[in-house]
């Protein structure tokens, strides 16, 4: 080779230019770092991961990715990655563990979790799943197979409140049909951070010249590009909601036709939104009454409109699910639900994607009945969850493993723990240090692993198999583009080596995750080798799209058939029927005198972009991003406090403190602070009371409670 | 000669900073090496009672007359004939920064080693039909890049040729 | 008729420069050179660099010889210029040679300002770091070990006792001001890197002058009243003036260099000036000030090319910049720091261990900033001066990430 030809391939190299000369390849694989499972070509030379970028024809990201997915070089790669099964040796939280064989490991835990079983019965154990979501239909089936109804995950707090809130009105969940709507209200989320890769629909949707009114107090990319923006105080969505309400029945901009053959307590519902005048709602919003009716005509005179809302932020109030349902109830009150370009009901299936295709999904998760297993763990609080939601309430856990009541709690077999997500996460961790054997699965290890009995390594979504079926039903199943780092394992491999040693004989299970995946898209017949022979997926046709309308034949899977504006089943649990608005628990007009102490108001956990809950704090990229905890005020209060920026201050509640900078922006409307959640020693979740909770889900009230910021003077708190 | 260069929407831009860390992992910007070739600033202003927040997304710009070139004592920095590309030579680079006082965009960046190094419109993904990383990955296509007189043509996009001004200005949407 | 010709004056980073611009032009006529050094363009600003050892000798040198041919100069060098008289439109040479011309760039540089002390005469006393031979005369003295004295800590004085401490010598850095840095650095920022010089081993007085020096036994005595040192090297870095003696004041405006407009031209037809030679109009101040950096002085070249071959460029105004490693540090100054006007108000912010900003502020609006280790800002706080932005923009855009 020539001196020339060796430098322009060494330039090529470097260039990181796929291809024979320069010994680099494009494999495809899925990013796990958060849910939204976007395709990347994961570059790789000798073996390892190089670069990544989104693949082009993948229809989830079409060839986008997020800060956080281009960070999964440095994520997977991280030192802090657990290389092999690990005992502790020392004391809880201490960090100080020992390597063990996996043969070992799991020898251990069955051995332990049949003791167990056998003394205190199967209840006594807890499988619960954090942010991870493909290994959920396993571990519940696991749980149950080893007879415990305690199948609990992070959707005890995130997203399932508002499937329950739909299910309550409607019968169903249902999805924004945004390819072919005219105005969007979008309430409260953020889809430029949460999920940027699809966000693309909304650029698109303004290009087109959709409407947009955007609801939130955040001030963010899309509330400048909305043609209004209804900045509410945090907490109030309900009553913005029934303020619409009263301004689209007031004017008669309702659709008759669906209110009179489609749904129930109507009259109830009109009569209790009489008083929610814009006059009234400004007062409790804090918005000017002609900024409600302009956004409340504008949403019920374009059609067809449709109604966004995120994961969470409506149901992270303690009146969550009635908030949320008051959203809601504005689809079928205009006339907007299941209909082109409105709110789009798609049956969901293999983890809540809206695919539209028929399976076994529940079948393999719930091969127990419920009757033959013990109460589950927040059954008693939170009945009407417990009748929608097929998992148990995780908000419940810590207090039933310090009570011991009504059974006590005795081991957690758990799949990336992290005990900050619970409010009063001190709680929970105290919690931890109780219990008598705790399995920890992870990639790394967190500070929730260290009071782990037993560490185990779990390999990145690229170091192991996969399937995604996306909602425009492109299918691909990923083969491992590099080999597992250390000698960690998948976790569906896991699970199903722990129920070959606990005895649980799962002919299913033992076939392997390929077997188990035939069994639930048996329905469609969908399998696995058929998707296995496309390595850059496929488009799955020959199925009928989700038709609209479907209402028409079936009617509502509500106690009366229809859509329901007075809940039936709200009614007999003792709850409020119709989608009242309570104030935050903690609020100036709550507790005033709380208030008086506490004058701000504190709303968490909105996303950050090169955040995922705390997942990537300790990849330096994104970390070097934002390295401090730190809380946004408004310019004005910080001026009032005498606060520059990037000072340290003092957030604090009446339950705690905690130091952090301060981040003077517009972000955040006078009089509210907004902190991101997760920050190890800065972690706000602390100041949180742990049953701050909505009534009917047990959702945190993370995004509505009371707060104060002083200046630092110095260390204290 | 052809001169390649960024494009920018303003209107698009989040502040994801998706196009940040793009750029660190196809030029390996970790440990010792220059930190992210691209970053990302905001902007706040408050019109009327409407506060508005806008992010600029930034690195070199491959300036027609660039203003580095001159600067260097030991003319290390060359725009490529073939593309108008700016490039370092980092063998000849002496680590003294009049390149970093000359740049009015902060594009050179230093690394361990005490010498710059910038961007290069990734030329040769270029080269092979590819877009440079940080593009590639914009998940709103606030970021484009090509031969400036297609870019320029291109009504939303004329913002990549005004720099601090255009932030101070009146965009809206 | 014969061709047009352009003289310049100088063979440095200006005049080299105004001669590739005037032939980037198309300039067909004659372009002759004078330089009383006789050898390819140096650029003084790589000196410190080739005496640490990064840079080799003959890379000091930017541009080689083939650049006359390239660009069909005719050089005379070796012969400094004694008189130029700008409206007959000719010079004269030591060598008593005459050169007319059509237009002149007056670019012969400056020359370090030894001051009036007794002893100093005796010009084998001290050293300096300008010429090409008094580098490397300087380079020749240092052995390792001994003691030097720096006389004058301006930023060349910071840079030569880096230089002198690294290469095994004793290092005593005397201002006579009561800071480092009089003329570019708030006294904040000089105190910080004082003690960050001290840090390093270099013993910093101020508030010192030099009475007078004598020769000792091959070495200096330098008296300092109080106290006397005996140095190896006795390194002076007290400034640089224009080289303008050749310049009739009566003709051609000159104050500390020959005074141009943003054409780069005097105010006699024909003659312009450029680099260290000139002084042209500061941004800031509206008054002409010298701006003596290696940049500047290829950016006004450039300009002066351009015009004397029949273009009509202007360039803008200039803001004082100054940017340079110290050791392990960046340190810049950009803009104004001192002398500005008095109405000013100064923000210092500190950015985690060693990183400190220091700006000053004229009605909010930003005049000037002296940065260590932060000066990724640099050329974007520059900008803001020239846009004029509030401080509180460079607050929210810059300084946060």
């Amino acid at each position: 080779m020539s001196k020339g030809e060796d430098a322009s391939i060494r330039r090529l190299i470097k260039a990181k230019i796929p291809g024979k000369e320069t010994g680099i390849e494009i494999k495809k694989g899925l990013c796990s770092i958060c849910n939204a499972q976007c395709g990347i070509d994961v570059y790789v030379k000798d073996g390892r991961l190089i670069k990544t970028e989104g693949t082009l024809e993948n229809p989830v990201n079409k060839g986008r990715l997020c800060v956080k997915g281009v960070s999964n070089k440095q994520y997977v790669y991280h030192r802090e990655r657990i290389r092999s099964p690990l005992l502790r040796v020392g004391e809880k939280g201490s960090d100080r563990f020992v390597p063990i064989s996996w043969d070992e490991a799991l020898d251990r835990i069955a051995l332990r979790l049949n003791e167990i079983k056998e003394e205190s019965g199967p209840e006594s154990v807890v499988f619960f799943t954090g942010f991870p979501k493909w290994l959920r239909p396993f571990l519940k089936r696991l749980a149950h197979n080893f007879g415990s109804p305690n199948y609990m995950s992070e959707s005890s707090t995130c997203y399932l409140a508002t499937v329950l809130a739909n299910r309550l009105t409607y019968g169903c969940s249902f999805v924004p049909d945004l390819k072919n709507t005219k105005c969007i209200l979008n309430w409260s989320s953020n889809p430029y951070y949460s999920s940027a890769p699809q966000a693309i629909n909304f650029v698109e949707a303004l290009e087109r010249g959709v409407k947009i009114i955007d609801v939130g107090p955040l001030n963010t990319t899309l509330s400048r590009q909305a043609d209004i923006h209804l900045r509410i105080r945090p907490g109030t969505s309900g009553a913005l909601a029934l303020g619409i309400a009263h301004v689209i029945i007031e004017e008669d901009l309702y659709d008759r036709e669906f209110v009179s053959n489609w749904t129930y307590g109507f009259e109830e519902y009109r009569a209790y939104v009489k008083e929610y005048t814009p006059e009234v709602t400004a007062k409790i919003t804090g918005l000017a009454p002609q900024e409600i009716i302009a956004g409340a005509r504008l949403y019920a005179r374009t059609k067809p409109a449709t109604i966004v809302t995120s994961a969470s932020v409506t149901v992270h109030h303690t009146n969550g699910v009635q908030n949320h349902r008051a959203i809601t109830a504005l689809i079928g009150l205009t006339g907007n639900f299941d209909r082109p370009g409105g709110n789009h009901v798609v049956p969901t299936s293999y983890y809540h994607r809206a695919t539209g295709f028929d399976t076994r999904e529940e079948e393999f998760e719930q091969t127990k009945n419920w009757e033959e297993m013990a109460k589950r763990i927040g059954e008693e609080e939170y009945p009407v969850w417990s009748r929608f939601i097929h998992e148990a309430q995780a908000v419940s856990l810590p207090f039933q493993i310090m009570s011991g009541k009504p059974y006590p709690v005795r081991a957690l077999v758990g799949f990336g723990v992290n005990y900050r997500m619970w409010p009063g996460s001190d709680f929970m961790k105290k919690s931890l240090e109780r219990l008598e054997f705790f399995v920890d699965v992870d990639l790394f290890m967190t500070d929730t692993a260290k009071f782990a009995d037993i560490v185990l390594p779990a390999s990145s979504s690229l170091e192991r198999s996969e399937l995604s079926i996306s909602p425009s039903r492109y299918a691909i199943w990923t083969e491992p583009v590099i080999p597992p780092v250390g000698d960690s394992r998948s976790d569906v491999d896991i699970i199903i080596e722990l129920s070959k040693r606990l005895n649980l004989n799962d002919p299913l299970l033992s076939k392997g995750h390929e077997a188990c995946l035939d069994f639930i898209f048996e329905p469609s017949n969908i399998r696995i080798e058929e998707i296995k022979k496309h390595p850059g997926g496929l488009i799955l046709g020959g199925f009928p799209r989700t038709p609209y309308e479907k209402y028409k034949k079936t009617g509502f899977s509500t106690p009366t058939g229809k859509m329901e504006f007075a809940s039936v089943i709200l009614r007999e649990a003792g709850y409020d029927p119709l989608p009242v608005y309570r104030e935050p628990k903690y609020s100036p007009i709550s507790t005033p005198h709380i208030a008086a102490m506490y004058p701000l108001i504190l709303t968490t956990g909105a996303r950050l972009p090169m955040y995922m809950h705390s997942r990537m704090y300790r990849v330096p990229w994104t970390r070097g991003l934002r390295p401090d905890p730190m809380v946004d005020i408004n310019p004005k209060d910080g001026e009032e406090r005498g606060i520059k920026q990037n000072e340290r201050v003092v957030l604090s509640t009446p339950r705690g403190s905690i130091m952090v900078k301060a981040n003077l922006t517009e972000y955040v409307p006078p009089g509210v602070v907004n902190m991101y959640h997760g920050f190890p020693g800065a972690d706000v979740n602390e100041l949180i009371e742990p049953d701050y909770r909505d009534p009917i889900s047990g959702y945190p009230g993370y995004k509505s409670l009371l707060c104060d910021i002083r200046k630092s003077n110095g260390g204290d708190l | 000669m052809m001169q390649y260069g960024f494009s920018f929407d303003i209107s698009r831009c989040t502040g994801c900073m998706a196009c940040v860390i793009a750029c660190q992992d196809q030029n390996d910007s970790e440990g010792d090496n220059p930190p992210s070739f691209r970053y990302v600033i905001k902007y706040e202003k408050v019109q009327g009672t409407n506060p508005l927040i806008y992010f600029f997304s930034i690195s070199c710009q491959h300036c027609g007359d660039a203003p580095c070139i001159m600067v260097c004592p030991v003319r290390a920095i060359k725009k490529r004939d073939e593309d108008g590309v700016v490039v370092i030579d980092r063998d000849l680079c002496i680590g003294c920064h009049s390149c970093e006082m000359a740049c009015p965009f902060g594009a050179p960046k230093f690394q361990g080693d005490g010498r710059m190094a910038k961007c290069d419109l990734c030329y040769t993904r270029i080269e092979k039909n590819m877009k440079p990383a940080c593009v590639r990955i914009c998940p709103t296509g606030a970021l484009g890049a090509g031969p400036i007189e297609e870019l320029s043509k291109k009504k939303a996009e004329k913002a990549s040729f005004v720099f601090l001004t255009s932030l101070v200005g009146d965009y809206h949407r | 008729m014969s061709k047009e010709r352009i003289l310049i004056l100088g063979n440095g980073g200006a005049g080299i420069n105004a001669a590739i611009a005037a032939r980037k032009t198309g300039f067909k006529g004659e372009i002759a050179m004078v330089s009383e050094r006789d050898g390819p363009v140096f650029n003084p600003m790589l000196s410190p660099y080739y005496l640490k050892g990064i840079v080799p000798w003959e890379r000091c040198f930017p541009f080689d010889y083939r650049i006359y041919k390239e660009l069909d100069i005719r050089c005379h060098f070796g012969t400094p210029v004694v008189e130029l008289d700008g409206i007959g439109q000719e010079v004269t040479l030591g060598d008593g040679k005459k050169i007319s011309f059509d237009r002149c760039l007056i670019a012969t540089g400056a020359s370090p300002v030894i001051p009036a002390i007794e002893g100093l005469e005796d010009h084998s006393l001290y050293k300096t770091i300008r010429t090409p031979a008094s580098v490397l005369d300087l380079n020749g003295a240092i052995r390792g070990g001994g003691k030097a004295v720096v006389l004058g800590a301006s930023l060349v004085g910071l840079k030569a006792s880096e230089i002198l401490k690294k290469r095994g010598m004793e290092v005593i850095l005397v201002e006579k001001e009561m800071q480092v840095l009089p003329y570019g650095a708030h006294p904040l920022i000089a105190g910080i890197l004082t003690s960050f010089l001290e840090e390093k081993g270099i013993e910093v007085r101020l508030g010192i002058t030099l009475k007078g020096a004598k020769p000792w036994k091959g070495r200096v005595i330098c008296d300092f009243g109080e106290k006397k040192e005996i140095a190896d090297i006795l390194l002076i870095c007290t400034g640089v003036r224009a080289n303008i003696d050749f310049i009739d004041p009566r003709q051609i405006m000159i104050d500390k260099g020959a005074i141009v407009d943003n054409r780069m031209a005097t105010n006699v037809e024909n003659i312009y000036a450029a680099g260290d030679a000139c002084q042209v109009m500061d941004f800031l101040s509206n008054r002409h000030r010298w701006f003596g950096t290696w940049g500047f002085a290829c950016k006004q070249g450039l300009v002066a090319g351009k015009n004397m071959a029949g273009e009509d460029v202007h360039t803008a105004d200039f803001v004082m910049e100054n940017i340079s490693p110290i050791f392990d540090w960046m340190y810049a100054q950009v803009g104004q720091i001192k002398g500005y006007r008095n109405d000013v108000t100064y923000e210092y912010l500190k950015d985690g261990k060693d990183g400190h900003y220091l700006f000053v502020l004229h009605e909010g609006v930003v005049s000037g900033a002296n940065l260590i280790n932060t000066t990724h800002l640099a050329g974007m706080i520059r900008q803001a001066i020239y846009k004029r932005l509030p401080f509180s923009y460079i607050r929210q855009t810059l300084l946060i990430r």
